[in-house]
Formats: C-alpha cells, sequence, structure tokens
C-alpha cells in the first residue's frame, strides 16, 4: 500500500532486562484497519505505549507522515494527531464528562482558564456527530463502565485523530455500543485515519481488519491480509491451536438432571435486580446473559453478600441461607470472582503466593501465625494447576499479564473449595491461551460437584462453556435455555428483549 | 410564572448538589447553622455585626491554611508543614517590619516570597524527586520550625497596629474581613473551578494514570498546589501577626492539623480530587465557632485541643455516615421505584 500514514522499524523495548517487544516492524495506512493480535503479554501493550508517546523505546525508529516521530509525552503524540483509547480508562472520576473529554486537549494553545460554556458546545457538537447521548454534565464516577469507555472514544474523536490505536475498545461495551463502535470505525476510515485495533474477539476482528499482525512473546509472528486468511488461521497463528479447542466437552444434559439442586433462588428483589426465580445443580454451570446492567452483576454481588438482599429466598443444599457479609457467604462455600479484578480481585503490589493464600489464611493457621509450609504446597499446587505464568511464586501479581493475573484472582477461591463459584465476566480482556485454562478448569471444578454461576456479555462464550443460560433483562430472566437452544440467535433476541414479552424498551413498567 | 419557574430552578439546583456529591459540602454549613444558633443562644452580644465580623477576622489565618490543604490534598498530598510555615513567615514579619508604609508594603512581598520559596521546596521534592509527600512536609516541617526559633527564641517582636486595625476590621464600619473572605472566594474559588491548573488537580487527583495519558502534566499539577498552597500559608502567617502583633515562633503548630480536620469536614476526600475552597470555608468556620462557644461554657484552653480532635472524629463520622445512608436508600429505593 502506498498511502502509508505510520511505519515502524526495529522497534524493541525491555523491562528490567526482559524483553516485552523485540525488533518490531509495520506500517499503518491511511483508511486502513490494521488488527494487532496476540495473547496477553505478547507485547501489544508495550507497542501501544510506543507508539502513543507514555513509553519510550530502546531502540528502533518510527516515521509519522514521512516525518520522524518521537513524542515525548502522550500530549506530545495527541498534538501531533496519534491518539490512543487505553483499556484502562483514563478517565477523572470526579470530574463531568464534558470536562473529561477535552481534558488536556489543546494544554498548549489557550490561556490560563477554560470556557466551560465553550467546552459543553463543543461536546455537543461532538455527540451529535457521532449521535451519542450521554448526559455531560454527569460525574464520569456515576457512569456505568459502558459509558465510561464511549466517554473514553469520544474523547479521543475530538482529536480528530490521524492514527488512532483501540486497546481491546469493546470489552467493555454491549452489542449495541459494539455496533456503533463498529460503524464509527468505518467512517474513520473514509476519513483517510490510520487505525490500530487490538481486540480478543475474533469475529470482530474478522469483520473489521484489512491487515492483521499477530504478536507472541514480543516478536512479530507475521502479517497477513485480512482476505487471504480465515479466522482458523489466525487463531493457528496466535496459539498454533485450533478454536473449537478452547472449549471443554459438555457433559450430558441427563446425568446433570440427575444430580442434587445446589442453589435455590425464590423471588429475589435486591439492588436491580427484580425478583429472580433459578437453581442450580451440583456440577452444573449456568451462564448468565443480557447487555451490560441488566442486573447480572448486581444479582451475583447479592449472592455474595455484598448487596442487601431485600425480599425473597436463598437456599444453598436445601437450607436458607441469609447471606449477609462476603464473609458469611464464604463460610457458606460461596465464592465471587470479581468483575474488576484490578481492583477487587487481586492485590497488585502482594505476591502471587501471598495473593492466593490471602482467602484461606484461617485454614492454615497455627494458633496466631500461618504454617509457610502448608501455605507454600497449596500455592505452588495451585499455581501448576492453573499454569500461571509468573517469574516465581515470590513475584508480585503487579508484574504478571492481565490473564495471569485473573488465573491468581481465580486460583484464590479455587483454593477455598467453594461449592457455589460465581463468576463474573471473568475473562474480560483476557487472551485465548489464559481463557482456554479457565474453562477447562471451570468444567473440570464442575465434574467434581461444584455448582458455577457464570455471568458474560460474550455470547460465543456463553455457548462453549455453559449447560444451562439465564438470560436477563432490566433485572428479571426473560428465558432460559438449555442444550441445543442455546445459540447466539436466541441468546440475543432475548438480551434486546425481543422475546418475554418484555419488547417495551422503556424504563417505566407497571405491576 | 417568575414565582414558579424561580422555584423550578430552586429544585433543579437541590437536585445538582445532592447528583454532584456535594452532599458532605452541605452537611458541614448545616452543621454550622445548628453552631451558629447554640453560639446566639450562649453568647449576649453574638448576632450583631461586629461579633460575625470579629469571628471571621478569628477564623481568617486558619481560612488561609485550610485553602491551602485543600489544594494540596485535592492532588493526593498532604501538606505536614504548614503551621511550622506560618510561625516561620511570622516570626519573620514580626522581627523586620517597621512603620513607615514602604516597609509593611515590602516585608508582607518578602513574607509571601517566603511562602512561595517553602511551597516551591515541598512541590518539587513531590513533584520532581518523587518523594512521599508526607515524608517530605514532615522533615520541611522540622526544618522550618528550627528556622523560626532561630529567627525569635522568645516571643516578641514589632507589627505597626495599624496592620491590627486593618485586619480585624476594627476601622470604621467596613467589615474588611468580610471583603478578605470574598476577595479570596472569587480569587481562590473561581479560579480553582475554571483554570486549566485547577482542573488538573481534579484530574491528577482523580486518576493520576489517566491524566497523563490525557496530555496532564502531572508533575506541574502537583508542583503548583504545593506553590499556591505555601502562598496562602503565607498569607496566612500574615493574618496571625496582624491580629496579635507579635511574633511568636510555636503559634502556628495547631494549625497543621486543624487545616488537615477544616479541609476534611469540609468534605475534600483524603484519597484526592473531590472536594473545594466552600468545604474548606465550612470546616473552617464550624472550627472558629465551636472554639467560641466553648469559650463561653468557659472550658480551659487545654480541653479545646481534645475537642478539635474530637470534632474532626465526629465530623468524619457524620460524613461518612450520611454517604453510606444515601447510597443505600438510593440502592434500596430505584430497586422499590422499579418494581411499583
Amino acid at each position: 500500500m502506498d498511502n502509508e500514514t505510520m511505519r515502524i522499524t526495529g522497534v524493541g523495548k525491555s523491562y528490567a532486562g526482559n524483553p516485552a517487544l523485540v525488533d518490531m516492524n509495520m506500517v499503518l495506512s491511511a483508511g486502513t484497519v490494521h488488527a494487532l493480535i496476540g495473547e496477553n503479554g505478547a507485547g501489544k501493550s508495550t507497542l501501544v505505549k510506543i507508539v502513543s508517546g507514555g513509553l519510550k523505546s530502546d531502540s528502533g525508529d518510527i516515521s509519522f507522515e514521512a516525518k520522524a516521530y518521537n513524542p515525548h509525552s502522550p500530549a506530545d503524540a495527541q498534538r501531533l494527531g496519534v491518539v490512543a483509547v487505553h483499556q484502562e480508562l483514563s478517565l477523572s472520576p470526579y470530574l463531568p464528562v464534558y470536562q473529561n473529554i477535552w481534558l488536556g486537549h489543546d494544554e498548549k494553545r489557550s490561556g490560563a482558564f477554560i470556557n466551560l460554556g465553550d467546552l459543553r458546545a463543543r461536546t455537543e457538537k461532538l455527540q451529535a456527530e457521532y449521535s451519542t447521548s450521554i448526559d455531560p454534565e454527569r460525574w464520569v464516577s456515576d457512569l456505568s463502565l459502558e459509558e465510561q469507555q464511549v466517554v473514553e472514544i469520544l474523547k479521543a474523536l475530538a482529536y480528530e485523530p490521524r492514527v488512532i490505536i483501540l486497546d481491546e475498545p469493546t470489552s467493555a461495551l454491549g452489542a449495541e455500543n459494539t455496533r456503533w463502535l463498529l460503524d464509527l470505525i468505518e467512517r474513520l476510515k473514509k476519513r483517510g485515519s490510520a487505525i490500530l485495533f487490538i481486540s480478543h474477539r475474533m469475529p470482530e476482528v474478522m469483520e473489521l481488519a484489512d491487515v492483521l499482525t499477530v504478536l507472541k512473546d514480543g516478536k512479530k509472528v507475521g502479517t497477513v491480509e485480512r482476505s487471504k486468511v480465515g479466522p482458523d488461521d489466525v487463531v493457528r497463528m496466535m496459539v498454533g491451536r485450533d478454536l473449537q479447542d478452547i472449549f471443554p466437552e459438555k457433559p450430558d444434559r441427563a446425568e446433570i438432571e440427575k444430580n442434587s439442586t445446589l442453589l435455590e433462588v425464590n423471588g429475589l428483589y435486591a439492588e436491580k435486580v427484580l425478583h429472580v426465580d433459578f437453581e442450580v445443580k451440583a456440577g452444573e454451570i449456568v451462564g448468565l446473559a443480557g447487555l451490560e446492567g441488566q442486573g447480572q452483576h448486581e444479582l451475583l454481588l447479592s449472592l455474595f453478600g455484598m448487596h442487601t438482599v431485600l425480599d425473597g429466598e436463598v437456599r444453598l443444599k436445601g437450607r436458607k441461607v441469609t447471606l449477609r457479609s462476603p464473609t458469611r457467604a464464604i463460610a457458606a462455600g460461596v465464592a465471587l470472582v470479581p468483575v474488576d479484578r484490578r481492583t477487587e480481585g487481586v492485590v497488585l503490589p502482594l505476591s502471587v503466593s501471598e495473593n492466593i493464600a490471602l482467602a484461606t489464611l484461617d485454614r492454615r493457621k497455627n494458633w496466631v501465625w500461618v504454617d509457610r509450609q502448608a501455605e507454600r504446597e497449596v500455592v505452588d499446587d495451585m499455581i501448576g494447576r492453573l499454569g500461571v505464568r509468573t517469574a516465581g511464586p515470590g513475584a508480585p501479581v503487579l508484574s504478571l499479564s492481565g490473564g495471569n493475573q485473573q488465573k491468581v484472582a481465580l486460583g484464590k477461591w479455587l483454593v477455598s473449595d467453594p461449592q457455589l463459584l460465581l463468576l463474573d465476566d471473568p475473562t474480560r480482556g483476557v487472551d485465548i491461551q489464559t481463557r482456554r485454562d479457565i474453562y477447562h478448569r471451570i468444567r473440570g471444578l464442575a465434574s467434581g460437584g461444584v455448582g458455577v454461576l457464570l455471568s458474560s456479555t460474550d455470547t460465543i462464550e456463553l455457548m462453549g462453556v455453559c449447560d444451562r443460560v439465564l438470560v436477563m433483562y432490566e433485572g428479571r430472566i426473560v428465558s432460559e435455555l438449555s442444550g441445543d437452544d442455546i445459540t447466539e440467535q436466541k441468546i440475543v433476541s432475548a438480551a434486546v428483549g425481543l422475546e418475554g414479552g418484555k419488547s417495551d424498551g422503556g424504563s417505566e413498567r407497571k405491576a | 410564572m417568575a414565582d414558579q419557574s424561580a422555584r423550578r430552578n430552586q429544585l433543579r439546583l437541590l437536585a445538582r448538589v445532592s447528583a454532584t456529591h456535594s452532599w458532605p459540602t452541605l452537611i458541614i454549613y448545616l452543621v454550622l447553622v445548628v453552631m451558629l444558633v447554640i453560639l446566639a443562644l450562649v453568647s449576649p452580644t453574638f448576632p450583631s455585626v461586629f461579633s460575625v465580623t470579629s469571628l471571621l477576622a478569628s477564623a481568617l489565618p486558619l481560612l488561609f491554611a485550610a485553602l491551602a490543604q485543600t489544594m494540596v490534598i485535592l492532588v493526593r498530598g498532604i501538606d505536614l508543614s504548614i503551621g511550622p510555615a506560618m510561625s516561620l513567615v511570622m516570626v519573620f514579619a514580626a522581627s523586620m517590619m517597621q512603620d513607615s508604609a514602604g516597609s509593611i508594603i515590602l516585608i508582607i512581598l518578602l513574607c509571601m516570597a517566603v511562602g512561595l520559596g517553602i511551597g516551591a521546596l515541598n512541590g518539587s521534592l513531590v513533584a520532581v524527586a518523587r518523594l512521599q509527600p508526607i515524608i517530605v512536609t514532615l522533615a520541611t516541617s522540622s526544618i522550618l520550625a528550627g528556622v523560626a526559633l532561630y529567627i525569635m527564641p522568645q516571643p516578641g517582636g514589632h507589627i505597626p497596629s495599624v496592620m491590627n486595625s486593618l485586619a480585624s476590621g476594627d476601622l470604621s464600619f467596613i467589615p474588611i474581613p468580610v471583603i478578605i473572605l470574598l476577595a479570596v472566594l472569587l480569587l481562590v474559588w473561581f479560579p480553582l473551578r475554571r483554570s486549566r491548573i485547577g482542573q488538573s488537580w481534579y484530574a491528577v487527583g482523580g486518576n493520576e494514570a489517566g491524566a497523563f495519558y490525557s496530555g496532564i502534566n502531572v508533575g506541574l499539577a502537583k508542583f503548583s498546589a504545593f506553590l499556591i498552597g505555601g502562598f496562602f500559608a503565607s498569607l496566612g502567617g500574615l493574618f496571625l501577626a496582624f491580629q496579635t502583633l507579635t511574633g511568636d515562633p510555636m503559634i502556628g503548630n495547631p494549625f497543621t492539623l486543624n487545616s488537615i480536620a477544616a479541609t476534611v469536614i469540609g468534605g475534600t476526600s483524603l484519597a484526592g480530587g473531590r472536594g473545594g475552597a466552600l468545604g474548606a470555608l465550612g470546616g473552617v468556620l464550624v472550627l472558629t465557632t465551636v472554639v467560641d462557644i466553648l469559650f463561653f461554657f468557659q472550658v480551659s484552653a487545654y480541653y479545646q485541643y481534645v475537642f478539635s480532635g474530637a470534632i474532626v472524629i465526629v465530623a468524619l463520622a457524620i460524613v461518612t455516615l450520611s454517604e453510606y445512608v444515601r447510597s443505600h436508600r438510593l440502592r434500596s429505593s430505584r430497586a422499590a421505584g422499579a418494581e411499583v
């Protein structure tokens, strides 16, 4: 292609002697979507940081629009027209949406004061242009994760970027906003922007990309044109394995039906949860589907004692339980792997070993001291079973890739031998290899008699892993699917309110 | 018609206040009203122009200290050197100032320069050398206290008495502390919210990495908070000097804790990014009123320290509890509302 926008030549970066990116070569062209794929820890984030000015490379050159490109800071890169939408959101929680969008925008150009009226007007124009409607006055801390992601994207668009980097932009988006983003990318292409797109969702990548570059262990595996490869070829480049392999085999439905009932929920009311009835058998993996924010998250939190149950009854193994706090829930054999691993799942500065041991310290208590020997055994066993890639059990979780952090968050609870495992979007932003490990681990637990409730926004995942899927819409379960009925079509149509007589879509409803 | 639209505006304002988390700040003003009522009941002179002016005058040094602390806390810092910085400025002024107008102006400007210098020192140690604010300012507080004692080992010195009349408002009918207060709010509150620097404080305090990736100069944001904070600490020291007309190398010490107390009970979050000058003002007025009330109950000055400490704990508990109740009620009402 001759309409080259950015050329990356021989770029490398090491952290404390460990190479994160080795001799990277890549060309981004105007009006082209270049997908960058690879497992977590493959070097994608490092490349994104270098290109967007957040990190200096150790070697190599980048040229942008035929000139040498050496940004000293993200601000520098943005001024030149190179903008990244980061996976870790860059929004400031206690500023309103419209101030966030223009934050740091023309820092050098204008005077000491901010013209708030002007920012509001520009925000309105921006939202009209890209057909979004988020209340510009709201604080970012009051927005849902999905809305925050939309604001983050708007913020990047405000720069009218020549090169836009989208790092896992859809992992926080529901179906509707994902569609919005994909349309948006088409528009940016027509306008002549070069787009670097990072995603773990293969269907998206295959739909959008014109060119794909696959990274593995900090090195480029290859660059291919989309029209010349199929999804299976790409996955093989990434892991050397076919896609079907990532899901474990499901047991016979009739077998599960024979198992005893583990969890019974009758008429549960809690925040965002409006009268929910369902049960989970021992050894069964039940999926919770739905668009973002339909009460799945809150349902899990109320089963873990973090949200108050306002009405209704929860029974574990036939016994009525009152889950008033996580401590009680844990004592009753419930475990929750929370959605935000960095703030709720793991303690980042602590070591892998300390994190895994954290939830079950009491079990290895020797009077007031912890039995280090026993802990060591448990931790080593868990690291082995989950295949956590770490420099050693003493390495801080901070130093692990996102997927491996998630394994640690999961491992912490597996040590506690839960009867009921609640998983809140456990594979968000996690690479295929790690997903595969996690799916097999979950199935292994279920085979041992554990009941699993898995909330996910990834329909393929729900189809591949779950024995039964409950679809939530506006706080209620509107559809229950099992066996061959678990199809993408059925899940999605129930999730958008097309089935179960909930098609009004409005927030006002009468009993 | 006009009446109706005014009412609608009021409701909208109320909704805005409860929606934008100004809740803790609102509470401190409610507490202030209660305190003022109590003061009116116990004090024979209180609801008078003179008594209000003198209440504000006595609050001014702490107000400057609290504003300094607020800026620093907004960027997730803390300044433990504010009190000693105020002492240092005060003894510097008291030992140098002559009666001529030229000397007064020169020394005031020099004092401000000292404040800026202290702020710049703290700021560069935190923002450039990247040291922990709590340790840096603990160390500088010790240095500043030492320098203040070196300049003036015993309370003494001299401040032209005209400054007292100017600063405390004895001069004719003009309530000078009120004017200073309004000027400070207009010169601090407005720029704080509207300037790029002020916005960067909120952005950095709320999400430091995010602010960096947004193109904000994080170091400059932190440095400027300490720098301007140092400037306000010097104003606090000057007003202490004007009020007492002497210098005292130890008098500033309690202002460190009290500035943190006023900031925090006014609703500024120690985690950074939330709060502001109005909260600090409310916190300062509550603390000052409490001291006045205790005075009328003839509580020993020593116990006043005990009370200030206790008030901070109680106020923090109230703020935390009300936040909890509010979010809890919101949750329940949301669930119940959707159900009907």
